[in-house]
């Protein structure tokens, strides 16, 4: 970050982060600090593996004489440091795709073995805060920097003239297509296979690459951004951003606000405050209100609108699939890798499975039918028994969230 | 089971209307019942995405822990005929869909 660049608050409540609040570090209690400090280890030490890993790759391309010939693009994430953990994290994320938090005590059932094939662990999400600074926000937040900045570094000895130079222009990862394109000197391609292509919408970034354009202005001036209703626009060193109004942390039962007119706006000049932290909205109601035109005019060019903050009416459109709206299933034998899309779908309401089986002379054991696994899920069996004893008992065992199992 | 075809319903009903609440499991075969249990609380939105839908045996992870462990893939070692599912309509309403859907949509990137 630039030397001018601020750290931004931690969120108490504030109402310019729409009341969102998380406890700071002081205030946890032991066995808080005790597994959040887990939690955290392991994903450091997933960083760390990830990390070898990828050395492992570069060292190939040297080992194999072509470092000095190859661009590497290294990106260190996809959106933000992630919050679906919830406040105190998980040891199984799909607690959180199903809306159930963990407690902290419970959370030291699996402290022991946290990051092996027994978890699917998730840190608390005030790890992700922390993660985002100097920015705001983080994962589903596309309106700040915080959800949306990432570390890039690009290598290509042979080409690039400012070996450990450091770049600042503003890009999107829309611009790295065109980028590879240059570096290929190859166009994009106006059809492939008889079918027109979309022209491409980013711009190349291979003129940072020479030492001369290291502070050159930037040949991207304008990006929108835009997920679920929250939204922001980039131009020319300038910001406008709506303040969130679902936290990434939280169950939400609020009803979505008019996604034209409920929302509040911020506005940054992110030149001088490269973190978004001085928000300018209130005292350039004009400049935000161009910045906010500038954004509709962008989302309308992209195929942004209409703007969509409900999710329901998304969920109830109906998308193709061989099984909805169909209330029996046969199924004439083994079959395996049926997606949860298009299986039977028994959450939620009365059902009933039939299996007609026959029995070998000495018994039979197996699976008959499963969805799921270790993390969730139920399956009907005739069980394989211990030592002999216990051989091809019926069982139907529901799995909830790998929190309790039902037999 | 003694060896022949025999037939294995589970019938499951919910306690009441609404997302991940709980319900009763009955187990039978050849029409007697076996097993009967209940459950406080059901998964109200979806089953782990990475794993699916398998019939005779039982790919990637088990569901089982402790008790009845198996390894998988734990392939059925009789012959199965027929599996039938039969699914009674969702009494869930849309307005208590929402919220948990919303969480989901924005987790899924």
């Amino acid at each position: 970050m630039p030397p001018k660049a601020q750290l931004t608050p931690w969120p108490d409540g504030q109402e310019a982060f729409g009341g969102a609040k998380l406890p700071r570090w002081d205030s946890l209690g032991e066995l808080e600090k005790k597994l959040f400090i887990k939690q955290m280890e392991v994903y450091a030490a997933y960083q760390a593996y990830a990390d070898h890993e990828i050395g492992r790759v570069i060292q190939a391309v040297e080992d194999i004489g072509q470092l000095d010939n190859t661009l590497i693009i290294y990106i260190s994430g996809d959106n933000g440091a992630s919050a679906e953990g919830m406040v105190n994290g998980t040891p199984n994320e799909f607690t959180t795709f199903n809306g159930v938090p963990v407690p902290v005590k419970d959370q030291f059932l699996w402290y022991e073995f946290w990051g092996s094939e027994r978890t699917f662990p998730h840190f608390a999400a005030g790890w992700a805060w922390a993660m985002g600074t100097p920015f705001k926000w983080m994962k589903q937040v596309p309106s700040h920097f915080g959800g949306t900045a990432q570390g890039m570094a690009m290598s290509w000895p042979g080409r690039i003239n400012d070996p450990g130079g450091t770049r600042r222009q503003f890009h999107h990862v829309i611009d790295i297509v065109p980028t590879i394109l240059e570096a290929a000197g190859i166009p994009a391609p106006d059809t492939i296979n008889g079918i027109k292509q979309l022209p491409i919408e980013g711009v190349s970034m291979a003129y940072t690459w020479n030492k001369a354009n290291a502070n050159a202005p930037s040949r991207r001036t304008t990006q929108y951004f835009e997920m679920l209703g929250n939204r922001a626009i980039y131009h020319d060193g300038w910001v406008a951003a709506t303040t969130p109004v679902t936290i990434p942390w939280e169950l939400s039962a609020k009803p979505s606000p008019d996604v034209i007119t409920g929302y509040k706006w911020e506005l940054y000049n992110v030149m001088e405050d490269p973190t978004q932290n001085v928000d300018l909205a209130a005292k350039m109601p004009e400049k935000l209100k161009q910045m906010q035109n500038l954004f509709y005019l962008e989302a309308a060019k992209y195929n942004v609108l209409p703007l969509d903050n409900t999710t329901l009416a998304r969920w109830n459109a109906p998308k193709p699939s061989l099984t909805a709206g169909r209330t029996t299933f046969t199924y004439s034998g083994p079959l395996a890798n049926v997606p949860g899309s298009t299986a039977p779908h028994i959450l939620n309401k009365s059902y009933t499975i039939t299996a007609e089986v026959t029995i070998p002379s000495g018994g039979a054991e197996g699976m008959i039918v499963t969805q799921g696994g270790r993390f969730g899920g139920y399956g009907l069996f005739l069980s394989k028994g211990e030592l002999g004893f216990g051989r091809g008992k019926v069982v139907f065992l529901y799995n909830l969230l790998d929190l309790k199992r039902t037999v | 089971m003694g060896a022949g075809k025999h037939t294995i319903v589970f019938d499951y009903k919910p306690a009441e209307p609404g997302l991940g609440k709980g319900g009763t499991g009955v187990l039978s075969v050849d029409g007697k019942e076996v097993a009967k249990n209940s459950m406080e609380h059901s998964t109200p939105i979806t089953f782990p995405e990475d794993e699916t839908f398998d019939i005779g045996q039982d790919t990637r992870t088990g569901v089982a822990l402790l008790e009845y462990r198996y390894d998988s893939p734990f392939t059925f070692t009789g012959t199965i005929n027929k599996v039938t599912f039969k699914l009674e309509p969702e009494p869930v309403k849309a307005e208590e869909r929402e919220p948990m859907q919303k969480t989901v949509a924005r987790a899924r990137d």
